[in-house]
Formats: structure tokens, C-alpha cells, sequence
């Protein structure tokens, strides 16, 4: 496939309401996804070639007691309501996202901590093998810059997963666009590719950076748009600026 | 017609690591159960069995409810360090059943009915009962309170299937209700023989110290918790 689009972050208040909101708004169906310590998610699958929503958002609200830069960023994001936070980048080899690792000036994030509590992990225990870059203390999310993620084994993919039944469910036919504030200079820089637009099927608005919507193909039925505010529409990037 | 059993309350911080770790210490399994009307109470689900099951509930929006407002289980829950049984919840089929079990204990059904949102179908409706003016709910003295559906067992979430996950155990139903107090305080407040849902006083404050669950290996898998009566020593203190 290439450089595609693997998943998009929606944070969330109350990821329960937010599902079923969506669910609602337009027939795209979820499962009940990972979680990790006061983090959960749910799956919106999106179609082939294996793109989706995840839909995130604390689960324990005591941990927010003790609070770091990136809970307060979802916390103020989220406040006042579902805000795209993250957009997320697939590539086909370990070869390529050490490519993009170099490219970032960063190294590849591989998660091989051994205790099961230090993963997205589902329901039943089980954690889907991923890397990730850049990796570092903040994420590029929070300056509205997507990442880049590689899966060793596709099998469980999140985007391949049975939803719950639901009714008037649509059946998802891949996404077709998304929308993305800032310029196409912009994140051809940050990617270090030519035609994002083209590549990626990004459109660009010109608005504060991140994700503004995603429009998805539906089965016999008109396109599906998911318009959310960026991220960056509650907290600037500037914030997070080195 | 005496009441059954319908289902236990669970009270938790977390309801995702309360149901990963009951499963992974029992075999039970669980499935997601969606959201209460309030909008604020997740929940989890895990049939027992016997048409019963294990509700396990906490907070899942950090805006929707204040400190001083959460609710009183997942308070016992913060300050327990782990779940705690908040509640036993018994069933009956008729809305008149229901209505005669409020009067005798000189209340009212529920004025709002209870409504979860499913992920996976319809969504269910609920009353339940005695809701007396100025006290709180009978949970928080260690009592069971009664329930009537709205519609029996269609979608009762008992019967749900739960997700594959290795080691699960197919539950057969309760084996026994370790209780607090004594069988007269409970015969008095059930208007039932206690003994008619296997219920076991260990003499303690009133509550539900324990159940065992039935199991198709044979064995007798019990699930202990504080109880929502008992004092409790783990300060935590609030957000």
C-alpha cells in the first residue's frame, strides 16, 4: 500500500456517548475496543484497505488526580465535546517507518515492555503487535502532526473487527477524503513526500493544523462525512511549540 | 409469586480492569454493556448463570459529574482500593408485584425508570423498587431492592454472550449469597424465606460479603468483595 491513512483519534468526554452519538449520526458501526490503565477505546472500521476511528477517552476519572501534560491536553480538548486529536499513518514494512524514524530525526517506538498493563490490550487480554514513530515524551498529535505506525502481523487489525449490530448499520466502504487544516507544503515538509494530498487524499483548509473530517464510501447509500473540530480549534498548537 | 434473583451490583473505579481481572481470576466472562440513562455509569456485564449476572459499574466521564456529586459506590470503591458489592437487586415479573413490594415497605416504585444503552441492540428499561421519601437506597444499608423489566427476559442481560477469551468457564448459576446480619432481619425485609435464594449470614453488618458460582468444571468458583456496609480502612482521597 504504500504511505496510507491507518486510523483516525477522536478524543472524547465519554467515549460510551460518543459511540452511540456517531453510531446514530450515521449507521457506521463499533466494537468495544482496548484499554490501557484510565483509557479506553472504541472502534468505528472504516472499510478496506483497513482504516478506522478509534474513539478515545479516560474510563477512570480518579487517575486524574495525578495529571501530566498529555491527560490535560485531552481533558481541555475534550471539554467541550469530541474533538479529532490524531491522525494516523500506516506503512507496509519495519524498513519504511525506520525511513520516516530517520526522516522525524526521532527512532521507532517498539512497545516491548513484557507486563500486559503497559499495552492496549482488549477485552480478552489480547494486544495487537505495533511500532510507531517519532517516538518522544510528546506527542506530534498535540502540535496537529500525524504519526506513523507499521503492524508486524495484520491478522487482528483493528479495522477487520465484527462490530455490534445495530440498526440502519451502513457498511463502509473506505474512506475517500479527509480534511486537514494548515497547507499541503505543510505536511509535505513534516513528511518529507511530495503530493500529501494526493497520496494521503487529504484536503487542506487552511485551518489551525490536525483533522477536520473524514468523508468514508457507504455501501448503496450516500457518502458518510464525520465533521469534528480539530484539536487544535480548542487548544493552539503554538502551546506545545518547542 | 416470590422473587429471584436478577442481578449483583458491582461498584468499581474502573470498570475495564474490574472486568479484565474477574475474568482472568475466574474464568467468567464478560461482555460490554454500554451506558446507564444517566449517561455518566459505564457497564459491564457477567452472566452468572441461572438467569443472574454481575453488573459492574463506575464513572466513564470525567465532566459529567463533580466529586462532590459521584455516586455513594464509587466513593466505597475509591476508598475500598478495589470493587465493592454495592448491591443485590431481585426480580419479579409484574409491575403490580412491584407496586405491592413498595407499598409493604411503606414506598413507591421509582418514579423515572432506569434505561441502558446498549452497544448491540435495543436498549432496556427498568423500575425498580421500594423508593422511600428521605432515605437513600436500601443498597446503602446492605438490603436488596426489587426490579421488573419491562419486558421479562427479552434482552436480559443474563443471556448476552460474553467475548471469547481463553480460559473462560461456562457459569452454571449461584451456589450461595454470603450475607450479613441474620436470616429474621432479611426473612423480615424479603417477606421470603432467604433460604429460597440460597442465602448464607455470616452475622456480619448487612450485605453481600460473597457469591459461588456454579461452573460446568464441578468447581465452585467464589467471588469476594467488601461489602457496601463494611467499614472500610484504605483512605483515598478524591479527585
Amino acid at each position: 500500500m504504500g504511505l496510507h491513512i491507518d486510523h483516525i483519534s477522536l478524543a472524547s468526554p465519554n467515549i460510551f456517548r460518543s459511540a452511540d452519538a456517531l453510531n446514530k449520526e450515521t449507521g457506521l458501526g463499533y466494537w468495544t475496543g482496548e484499554w490501557i490503565r484510565d483509557t479506553a477505546v472504541h472502534i468505528v472500521p472504516l472499510g478496506p484497505p483497513g482504516n478506522f476511528i478509534e474513539i478515545s477517552g479516560f474510563v477512570d476519572v480518579h487517575t486524574l488526580k495525578n495529571m501530566d501534560e498529555h491527560k490535560q491536553w485531552i481533558l481541555d480538548i475534550t471539554e467541550t465535546g469530541d474533538h479529532f486529536n490524531g491522525l494516523c499513518l500506516g506503512v507496509d514494512s519495519m524498513e519504511e517507518l525506520e525511513a520516516f524514524a530517520k526522516h522525524f530525526g526521532s527512532k521507532v517506538n517498539v512497545p516491548d515492555n513484557p507486563d500486559p498493563a503497559t499495552h492496549f490490550q482488549r477485552a480478552n487480554g489480547y494486544i495487537l503487535p505495533m511500532a510507531s514513530t517519532p517516538s518522544g515524551k510528546r506527542s506530534v498529535w498535540m502540535k496537529g502532526l500525524p504519526n506513523v505506525y507499521f503492524y508486524p502481523d495484520r491478522t487482528h487489525h483493528s479495522s477487520g473487527q465484527p462490530v455490534h449490530p445495530c440498526e440502519g448499520m451502513v457498511r463502509p466502504t473506505g474512506i475517500k477524503w479527509i480534511e486537514y487544516g494548515g497547507t499541503e507544503e505543510e505536511m509535505a515538509k513534516w513528511l518529507g513526500i511530495p503530493n500529501p494530498g494526493e497520496v494521503l487524499k487529504m484536503k487542506f483548509n487552511g485551518k489551525s493544523l490536525g483533522l477536520w473530517a473524514v468523508c468514508v464510501g457507504a455501501e448503496g447509500k450516500p457518502d458518510v462525512v464525520v465533521r469534528r473540530p480539530a484539536a487544535s480549534d480548542a487548544v493552539p498548537v503554538s502551546k506545545f511549540a518547542d | 409469586m416470590a422473587a429471584v434473583l436478577d442481578h449483583i451490583h458491582m461498584g468499581s473505579t474502573n470498570i475495564y480492569t474490574s472486568a479484565y481481572n474477574l475474568t482472568k481470576t475466574t474464568g467468567i466472562g464478560h461482555y460490554d454493556g454500554g451506558f446507564m440513562s444517566s449517561v455518566t455509569i459505564g457497564h459491564k456485564a457477567v452472566p452468572l448463570g441461572g438467569q443472574v449476572y454481575i453488573e459492574i459499574e463506575s464513572i466513564v466521564d470525567p465532566f459529567a459529574v463533580t466529586p462532590d456529586k459521584e455516586p455513594w459506590f464509587y466513593k466505597k470503591a475509591l476508598k475500598a482500593g478495589t470493587e465493592i458489592w454495592s448491591g443485590l437487586c431481585l426480580r419479579v415479573d409484574t409491575m403490580e408485584e412491584l407496586g405491592e413490594i413498595a407499598k409493604r415497605h411503606g414506598g413507591t416504585i421509582s418514579p423515572r425508570a432506569g434505561r441502558r444503552t446498549r452497544p448491540d441492540g435495543p436498549g432496556v428499561k427498568f423500575w425498580s423498587a421500594p423508593s422511600i421519601a428521605g432515605q437513600g437506597s436500601p443498597w446503602e444499608v446492605g438490603k436488596p431492592n426489587w426490579y421488573c423489566w419491562e419486558d421479562r427476559m427479552y434482552c436480559h442481560p443474563s443471556g448476552q454472550p460474553v467475548i471469547n477469551t481463553p480460559g473462560l468457564v461456562s457459569p452454571q448459576g449461584l451456589d450461595y449469597l454470603e450475607m450479613g446480619g441474620t436470616e429474621k432481619e432479611m426473612e423480615d425485609w424479603l417477606g421470603q424465606p432467604p433460604s429460597t435464594l440460597k442465602m448464607r449470614f455470616n452475622g456480619k453488618s448487612l450485605g453481600l460479603y460473597a457469591i459461588g458460582v456454579k461452573t460446568d468444571t464441578g468447581k465452585i468458583i467464589e467471588i469476594r468483595r467488601p461489602s457496601a456496609t463494611q467499614e472500610l480502612t484504605v483512605e483515598t482521597s478524591s479527585r
